[in-house]
């Protein structure tokens, strides 16, 4: 038995942890199990306490790439980092990538994910053009929108419930270069963010920082496109880590105050049009390893909703201000606007509208009882919560902000089981 | 060409060692294993990362010594070999071995006689042309026989002290006998998630790379292995034995 934590850090609990391979009999296990690729679920996702989880990781061959299509072959548990390493060197990418390259491909499937492309590119699974699933009787199932698509839309965005994604075809980007032609606008408030949101819509790529202290809702917009130019700077391989968890958060009411406020004057001041390496547009936490360590032993949850475009102004100014009154909230606190682009998942969460996404050390009740109040907003908003990043929606929030569930229990593989679904699911 | 022979090649340590020879200019690999398929795949992976590079996969009985032989000698003769790594090894659950006369004399097969099978058919060829670098993954777990890990162990304590007699007599030569002794290290042997206090097998393997193209010797792979084993060596046994190690 292994101790396993998600990102948030929230939990740690004891795993029978084995390496996943394609010769093992799953069905032979009586004990229920989850396939596991690097852990950056932030709530329970990703966690079977005292049950199997298979990892993954090594489960990491490509397995062919058609350089005249960009389609590329490769087994589940390979990284997107990998492969951004080896194909943006010859002039392809992964059109969508979450905010951090350290998650397998399996993960993001299950997750359904989506990037700062959301609004050109759509999530994951629009880029995904088959998924090979094994379920534990041993049953292989190879998936496309257009064969077996029934397993295919349950698969995606359904948080590994349906069987174990051992291989996926994707689509990659042709780009080209490594670099982004970037601009930073600041906006005083949120009917601003709005403004230069719609502004936007040609650009690849957006996303914006958002100041959950005060309540105007001022922030930075960053929005990107891929050009051949190639910028000055060298992008090291290597990255500092936070070395251990501290006792307490190191974010709290005077740190975030300090940091939101040198933060925003900072890239006020800075040339508003530049270069940037796709490594730092894109994943610019992943520059500091286990940087999750900073919120402290108890760790921290991450809210991340989205809000139909007819509700979005109004709730996310309500949501802001919540905040702002409760004095939680963090320094990472990401606003976008979403495309018209729907998650065909079963389970899946991108969708027109606004998606807020904020981190908040773990305090215990109060946090809690935030987050009850944030609920209610965005259920009165008709909008919904990222399984991904969920550790404590309860399940009437689930059920009914989620209305394909009874739809997507039938694809359920018997036995596959996760701290989440027993949660949110029953079992 | 330089010609890099890597037996057990389906392994995590071995694949990341070949994935740092493929990106070497005017290099060719030969994958021996067991399994044709997986094979294939980790050859298939190599050739989407590098077009370029040269494979051939042979599939043999690993302790069919006759076989053994006659296909280190038919990849000798046809392309001449450069370096060889012997990789394959396999570490049961010890109390497992204990209780399986069966399971055991598998882990004494597969982790102790196959790789010697596989070196000393390496050595005769780089013996007889005066050349060669033979490379036998061995382990730390050699240095002491303790409860939690005897069988294995000893299968390692065996080809080390093989390893140590062919560098003996690979000195005078221009052949290069490398023993490489990995720590724990995160493969699906290990059986743990990665990020446990496990060496990464891509470092592990940055560590093998360099030490083939280095002198006969013996290395520990981290460095820091070396002083362990070595404390862990000198511990009086009436001290060594009431630890639960």
């Amino acid at each position: 038995m292994v101790k396993v934590s998600s990102w948030g850090l929230l939990t740690n609990d004891e795993h029978d942890v084995r390496p996943f391979s394609q010769d093992l009999k799953l069905h032979n296990s009586s004990v229920k199990s989850l396939a596991a690729g690097l852990e950056r679920s932030y709530g329970d996702a990703g966690l079977n306490p005292d049950g199997v989880l298979w990892s993954t990781t090594f489960l990491n061959k490509l397995i062919s790439f058609d350089p005249d299509l960009g389609v590329l072959t490769v087994e589940a548990g390979i990284s997107l980092k990998e492969i951004q390493d080896l194909f943006v060197p010859r002039g392809w990418s992964l059109p969508v990538t979450p905010g951090t390259e350290y998650v397998t491909v399996g993960g993001a499937i299950a997750n359904d994910v989506h990037g700062k492309s959301h609004h050109m590119y759509g999530s994951f699974s629009d880029n995904l053009i088959s998924l090979t699933l094994l379920r534990t009787d041993g049953e292989t199932i190879v998936s496309s929108p257009e064969d077996n698509s029934n397993w295919f839309w349950a698969t995606v965005g359904g948080i590994g419930l349906t069987g174990v994604i051992i291989s996926a075809q994707l689509q990659l980007q042709k780009i080209p270069g490594p670099w982004l032609a970037t601009e930073t606008l600041t906006f005083p408030n949120l009917t601003e963010f709005f403004e230069i949101s719609n502004e936007s819509a040609a650009w690849e790529n957006s996303v914006s920082w958002i100041d959950c202290v005060g309540v105007g809702g001022r922030g930075l917009f960053m929005r990107g496109n891929r050009t051949s130019e190639i910028g000055k700077g060298k992008i090291s391989h290597s990255s500092p880590s936070v070395p251990v968890t501290p006792p307490f958060s190191l974010v709290n009411a005077l740190t975030l105050r300090v940091f939101n406020e040198l933060y925003f004057r900072m890239n006020s001041l800075k040339k508003e049009k530049g270069l940037q390496h796709y490594k730092k547009y894109f994943y610019p936490l992943d520059g500091i390893q286990n940087w999750n360590r900073i919120y402290g032993k108890r760790g921290f949850y991450q809210y991340q909703s989205v809000i139909p475009p007819e509700s979005a102004k109004a709730a996310t100014e309500e949501m802001l201000k919540t905040i702002s009154k409760a004095k939680e909230g963090s320094f990472l606190a990401v606003l976008k606007t979403f495309g018209e682009r729907k998650s065909r998942g079963l389970l899946g969460f991108p969708g027109p509208g606004t998606t807020l996404a904020l981190d908040f050390p773990n305090r215990g009740e109060s946090t809690l009882k935030l987050f009850d109040r944030l609920d209610s907003i965005v259920l009165s908003a008709g909008g919904k919560l990222y399984l991904a990043k969920d550790a404590r929606m309860s399940r009437e929030m689930f059920e009914a902000t989620y209305p394909r569930i009874s739809e997507f229990s039938a694809f359920r593989d018997p036995g596959i089981s996760s701290a989440m679904s027993r949660r949110l699911l029953g079992s | 060409m330089q010609h890099i022979v890597i037996v057990g090649a389906t392994s995590t340590i071995a694949r990341e060692c070949a994935l740092i020879w493929a990106k070497r200019p005017e290099t060719s690999l030969h994958l021996v294993g067991r399994d044709d398929e997986r094979l294939l795949a980790v050859r298939s992976d190599l050739l989407v990362r590098f077009p370029e590079v040269l494979i051939s996969t042979h599939t043999v009985d690993f302790l069919d010594a006759r076989a053994i032989d006659t296909l280190v000698s038919e990849i000798g003769q046809s392309v001449g070999i450069d370096k060889a790594l012997v990789a394959h090894g396999f570490m049961p659950d010890q109390l497992a071995a204990q209780a399986d006369l069966s399971l055991l004399k598998e882990t004494l097969e597969v982790s102790g006689v196959s790789p010697i099978l596989f070196a000393e058919s390496f050595a005769k060829h780089f013996f007889a042309s005066d050349s060669g670098t033979l490379g036998v993954i061995s382990s730390v777990a050699d240095v002491r026989g303790r409860r939690k890990n005897y069988i294995y162990g000893s299968t390692k304590a065996m080809i080390s002290y093989y390893l140590a007699g062919l560098a003996h007599r690979a000195f005078g030569t221009s052949v290069k006998i490398i023993s490489l002794k990995p720590g724990p290290t995160a493969t699906p042997m290990t059986g743990h998630l990665p990020n446990r206090g496990l060496a990464k097998a891509s470092k592990v393997a940055a560590g093998i790379v360099e030490a083939m193209d280095g002198p006969t010797g013996v290395v520990f792979l981290p460095k820091i292995w070396r002083l362990i084993t070595l404390i862990i060596g000198l511990l009086p046994t009436r001290v060594f034995n009431r630890l639960n190690l």
